[in-house]
């Protein structure tokens, strides 16, 4: 509502002015403030009481002055705008069309938009009609056919949101021509960008108005356009859009579902990229658990990459055998290890991996036995998608069962020897892999043998289905494509009893790439289609949200030709039984900034004019209730009283200031302080593991103080990003929950650190739970420290004897490890060297932790006498930091005692002899 | 609070200010206005009982003018008369030790002032004068004053003291603003046993006349009660009438144990105040 040149977002709020004149009568009819007397005759007023009550009088001037403070609250709350009057005559009714881009491109600054179009549309007369027209295509937008007065285009404004999918500019063509409106003015509040077409755009708007543009966005733009997961990690390549030569930097974070950031990584811009890749080292475990990446300021679906099951470590199972005997000899054995790293691991039986718990990939081994009903079983469920990889062996040769026909192409039931007594031909070399393979590039090894192997029989389509062969030509490895799944046949079992195959790494580079190709290549191809149901869907701004009901499904046979998101298929999730699937908005994402605008338009850079009065009105308001404050004690006389109040005030107000600026002073005492006095310290993370860790090192410290020499200070808290740490011997991280990654300076001051012969305890807190997978995240982030190679504490070490002598180093969990380098682990023989790192999972700081009184804070496994025992390990750690090998001296007390002993001995001898 | 030797000072001074006091005078009847009759024989000026002489008394107490009427010997006994003891109680509740105005003295040492007065006063005509529930006996002379004026200043308010066992007489000094059960509990004994006395309700003008307007709330000093008065202009006259109530009903429990109430403002006179008393004490002499 606009009211002269005035402007108010919220006009409701002006109703507040009817209730000034209550204002008038409210504060005549409050009672005075009553006046204090002392009467010591006030007994006798007992149940005296006065029919009136004297009203307050305030001055006129008060009340005036009361009544000001409330227009300017409640104009302030009005958020009145100052528009000037524009210089051209827009008294004319000129018909006017905003064209809007409203795709994830303009979310990050949505804003702007908004404001440029409000703006914009304030300034008409309310009898302008209005027509708006977005240019991405969608249900729920705007409608350039609908006629609208300003005041309702505002609001259509105002409940508008970017949507997760590009500008269709083609599109827009059509709509506005089947709209067949014909504007006098356009406005087209632009995103800056080219998308599909820009000049017949242009020149189709030029032909229906006098168009403005004002392209909000000039530069910046960024998106994921594509991430690949591989054996390694994560690849992504990050867009932008920029007109200027400018350089920048992105941080990328991999983010659970719970938000925790397990991967993080700074994306370099030099100035004339408009593309980067970035590259993340994450263990299959951790990447798992990754939901989607996303920029650390994400405010874009184009920001936003979701991972679904393609990049998902696959769960393998594992048919069992037997029971091995000899764990060298079991085929499992090769295999798991050849997959642990990379996989999840389960074993079963046929029905337990493919019906009750159906998983990506089935190993079969040749010992494995299969009843021919399994057979079908596992080809139901290769159909389905999964992918079975089996190896021939002696039973598989030897075996006669007619209905298995679970191998790529038919195979002759013999097995081939090679380089054996009775045959000429020598033990095979793995040849060059195919380029139709999917091993292709793998280094061909060069000294794996193959002594014996299933031969295929002959035929056309060997060839197409071989992944591997020999120097020879036979087959090694083949596949087929099965329904949506996949079945791989190794023609030697996965033991070293046929070939030196299963010792090689190619073996299991072959396993994991097979693995990996489980599932996402079936997705893609065209055998088959699966509807894809919407989980979750993007919204423009990056965040998930469940989708509405007019998306459709996805049919999985379709995903190649869809590309990108739209209206129909907007990013997100979708899902069919267990598998997701991830539309992403930026997936392909290149679009160039527009250049050079068409000459007769015109091209502004600043739509809104008004001045926002909102800020002056409440400021003047709060300023105002300020003086009254002022002016009321002054009037009840208690201006004295504050007089006597200011000195406090005054300090307070200068220690309030102090204390916010004063960040960088503070730092030079905290280093003087510990530069004096030795103080245990740690690294700051969570404000909860703060305290305790906090309550731990100072807990420890009054045990150390007590019982020995070391007489440490209050315990400080560090940012290994400022601190100097060099001025701590020893520094204690408990990982948080939901560690974050260090940055790159704080690493490299820790690694400073450790090098000039500091001593980090990361105590991992894990001891309960070992299989928690946060129990694995620390290691992302401390992943960049240089961490020599670790050991477990031997029992000999001098951390068994610097102060008291100890078996184990519990801590609140009985059974906590603690993992020293193995240099300093190994013994006198290498020297001095003092473990400059210690990695534990006890748990310490939680034991050692105290309150106020003392009293201890954290329960723990073994009761108090484990406490005591894991505060001896305390005493003995800091010893050990602090004196070194010292007490290594002490292995020479046995010798000692025994000398001693011997002497008793004589004494004892002669008083014998005495006697 | 004044201090105790300031207070006696301005005491000696009012005392020098009563030159045409005759006190003496005042009780021609009861020649001696501190002694009392104790209703037995013993020494004394008044006639008590002639009684036979017993052999062995010394001769010179027989009257000879009555055994010459009778052929008996008759000893002529006089009534046993002690002095009389002065006991003052004087009010130290907080209310008490208040002024209306930093130029007037507080109620308190108005009345400790009029103490001593009265003391010293009593001291120089041979009367014993102490504190009423004193663990010291009362006592005469020049130092009973200083005695009795170290003591007023000592007196706990909590514990009302109960009758001396010894005949007195009893000056009760307060503001009696507690409600008039309470007094009647405390002075009912006093009424038992007979013993004489006067109240002095001593009041700050502020009190008696009421001066405030507008909202106010109204506390004891020692905050032990407070009340809110709406408009206090308007409940003036129903307080003046309260506290003319409250003062008829004090003068009729005084008189009840026949006692008699004095009135003191602090901002009249002391002299003013002395003189009212003193002539209570005169009426109350010529009852005998």
């Amino acid at each position: 509502m606009s009211i002269g040149l005035l402007y108010f977002g919220m006009p409701l709020a002006l109703v507040g002015l009817l209730v000034l004149p209550a204002l008038w009568w409210v504060l005549r009819a409050l009672p005075a403030p009553f006046k204090r007397q002392v009467l010591p005759s006030t007994a006798l007023l007992k149940n005296i009481q006065s029919t009136e009550v004297t009203p307050d009088r305030t001055p006129w001037w008060i009340i005036a002055f009361r009544a000001l403070i409330m227009i300017s609250a409640i104009l302030g709350l009005s958020q009145p705008s100052f528009s000037p009057p524009e210089a051209s005559d827009d008294s004319l009714n000129n018909p006017t069309l905003i064209v809007l881009d409203d795709g994830w491109t303009s979310a990050s600054q949505w804003e702007k938009f908004v404001r440029a179009g409000v703006s914009q549309l304030r300034r008409l007369p309310s009898d302008t009609s209005v027509y708006l027209h977005s240019t991405t295509t969608r249900s729920d937008g705007l409608n350039p056919s609908e006629r609208l007065s300003p005041q309702e285009a505002i609001e259509k404004f105002n409940n508008l949101e970017p949507v997760a999918w590009l500008p269709d500019r083609t599109d827009s063509i059509n709509r506005l021509t089947t709209a067949n409106i014909s504007p006098n003015k356009i406005l087209w509040i632009s995103d800056g960008l080219r998308h599909d077409i820009i000049g017949s755009f242009t020149d189709y708007l030029l032909e229906l108005g006098d168009l403005t543009i004002y392209p909000v966005l000039q530069s910046g733009v960024v998106a994921i356009s594509n991430l690949e997961v591989n054996a390694q990690g994560v690849r992504a390549t990050i867009d932008r859009v920029s007109t200027k030569n400018s350089t920048s930097s992105i941080v990328v974070n991999g983010l659970t579902a719970n938000g925790v950031a397990v991967a993080s990584q700074t994306v370099e811009f030099s100035s004339e990229d408009v593309e980067t890749e970035v590259e993340f080292n994450i263990a299959p475990e951790i990447l798992n658990s990754i939901t989607k990446f996303t920029l650390a300021k994400t405010d874009s679906a184009g920001l936003v990459w979701l991972l679904d099951s393609n990049s998902v470590v696959r769960r393998v199972g594992l048919i069992s055998t037997y029971t091995e005997k000899q764990p060298l000899l079991s085929e499992l054995y090769y295999i798991r290890k050849a997959l642990e790293s990379s996989s999840v691991l389960t074993d079963g039986s046929v029905q337990d991996l493919t019906i009750d718990h159906p998983h990506d990939v089935i190993v079969l081994a040749d010992a494995a036995q299969i009843q021919s009903n399994e057979i079908e079983t596992l080809k139901e469920w290769i159909r389905a998608g999964g992918t079975l990889i089996r190896f021939a062996g002696s039973r598989f040769a030897n075996s006669t069962d007619p209905n298995d026909d679970l191998t790529p192409i038919p195979l002759r039931r013999t097995s081939r020897s090679l380089g054996g007594a009775l045959s000429w031909a020598t033990p095979q070399l793995i040849a060059e892999f195919p380029n139709t393979s999917p091993f292709f590039g793998f280094e061909k090894p060069k000294n794996v043998l193959i002594k014996k192997q299933i031969l295929a029989q002959p035929g056309p389509e060997v060839a197409n289905k071989t992944w591997a062969r020999l120097e020879d030509g036979s087959p090694l490895v083949t596949a087929s494509q099965l329904g949506l799944g996949k079945l791989i046949l190794f023609h030697v079992p996965a033991t070293p009893e046929w070939s030196d195959l299963p010792y090689s790494n190619v073996f299991s580079d072959m396993l994991r790439q097979s693995v990996s190709l489980s599932f996402s290549q079936s997705l893609n191809s065209e055998i088959g289609s699966d509807t894809l149901v919407p989980q979750q869907i993007l919204d423009g701004f990056g965040q998930l949200r469940p989708p509405k009901a007019n998306i459709s499904p996805l049919q999985t046979a379709d995903l190649d030709k869809i590309g990108t998101s739209s209206q129909s298929h907007p990013p997100g999730f979708y899902s069919s039984g267990s598998r997701l699937y991830a539309l992403n908005a930026g997936a392909g994402f290149s679009s160039s900034a527009i250049q050079n605008w068409p000459d007769n338009s015109i091209v502004i850079s600043n739509i809104d004019t008004s001045i926002d009065l909102t800020h002056f009105f409440l400021t003047l308001a709060f300023i105002l209730i300020l003086l009254d404050i002022l002016l009321a004690l002054t009037i009840a006389g208690k201006f004295r009283m504050l007089r006597k109040a200011f000195p406090v005030l005054l300090t307070c107000l200068i220690l309030f200031d102090v204390s916010g600026s004063a960040q960088t002073e503070e730092e030079l005492p905290k280093e003087i302080q510990a530069a004096l006095k030795f103080r245990l310290a740690y690294i700051g993370s969570d404000r909860s593991i703060d305290k305790i860790t906090e309550a731990g090192l100072l807990g420890l410290s009054r045990v150390l103080y007590r019982r020995s020499s070391i007489e440490p200070e209050y315990p400080h808290r560090l940012n290994p990003e400022k601190d100097s740490l060099e001025l701590y011997p020893l520094i204690y991280y408990a990982v948080p929950d939901r560690p974050w990654p260090f940055s790159k300076k704080a690493i490299d001051n820790l690694n400073r650190y450790i090098a000039s012969g500091g001593a980090l305890i990361i105590d991992t807190r894990s001891g309960r739970n070992p299989n928690d997978p946060l129990a694995t995240s620390w290691q992302e982030v401390v992943k960049e420290l240089n961490i020599p190679p670790l050991s477990l504490v031997p029992d000999t070490h001098v951390l068994t004897k610097s102060y008291y002598l100890l078996s184990t180093f519990v801590g609140r969990y009985g059974d906590s490890k603690l993992w020293i380098e193995t240099s300093a682990a190994e013994g006198a023989a290498s020297g001095d060297s003092v473990s400059g790192i210690f990695i534990g999972d006890g748990d310490w700081a939680g034991a050692w932790a105290i309150d106020q009184y003392n009293r201890p804070l954290k329960s723990v496994d073994g009761g108090e006498l484990q406490r005591e025992m894991s505060r001896r390990f305390g005493v003995n750690l800091v010893m050990y930091i602090l004196t070194g090998r010292y007490k290594e001296d002490q292995v020479h007390i046995p010798a000692i005692l025994e000398r001693l002993g011997k002497s008793k001995e004589l004494r004892n001898n002669q008083k014998e002899r005495d006697e | 609070m004044m201090e105790v030797d300031s207070l006696r000072a301005e005491a000696e001074t009012l005392v020098r200010q009563l030159p045409d006091f005759r006190f003496e005078s005042g009780r021609s009847d009861a020649k001696h206005a501190g002694t009392v009759a104790r209703r037995k024989p013993g020494l004394g000026e008044k006639f008590w009982q002639y009684r036979r002489y017993t052999p062995g008394e010394p001769t010179t107490r027989i009257d000879w003018r009555r055994s010459a009427s009778s052929d008996l010997l008759f000893v002529r006994d006089s009534e046993l008369e002690t002095a009389q003891s002065v006991l003052f109680w004087c009010d130290s509740s907080s209310g008490f030790e208040w002024s209306g105005s930093d130029k007037r003295r507080t109620k308190a040492d108005n009345a400790k002032i009029i103490a001593l007065t009265l003391g010293t006063m009593f001291v120089s005509i041979g009367e014993k004068v102490g504190v009423l529930g004193s663990q010291r006996r009362p006592s005469f002379g020049i130092r009973a004053v200083d005695r009795l004026a170290r003591e007023l200043c000592s007196i706990d308010d909590h514990d009302f003291p109960t009758p001396p066992k010894t005949p007195s007489f009893i000056v009760v000094i307060s503001d009696f603003y507690n409600s008039i059960d309470f007094w009647q509990e405390r002075l009912r004994n006093y009424g038992e046993k007979n013993l004489n006395g006067v109240l002095l309700a001593i009041s700050d003008p502020i009190e008696k006349n009421f001066p405030f307007t507008g909202r106010t709330r109204f506390r004891t000093p020692d905050s032990s009660s407070q009340h809110t008065i709406g408009r206090a202009e308007e409940i003036r006259s129903d307080y003046l009438i309260r506290l003319k109530e409250h003062r008829q009903d004090l003068r009729e429990l005084a008189s009840l144990i026949g006692w008699r109430l004095v009135e003191h403002t602090t901002d009249s006179k002391l002299l003013t105040g002395i003189a009212n008393l003193l002539q209570v004490l005169d009426t109350r002499g010529r009852k005998y």
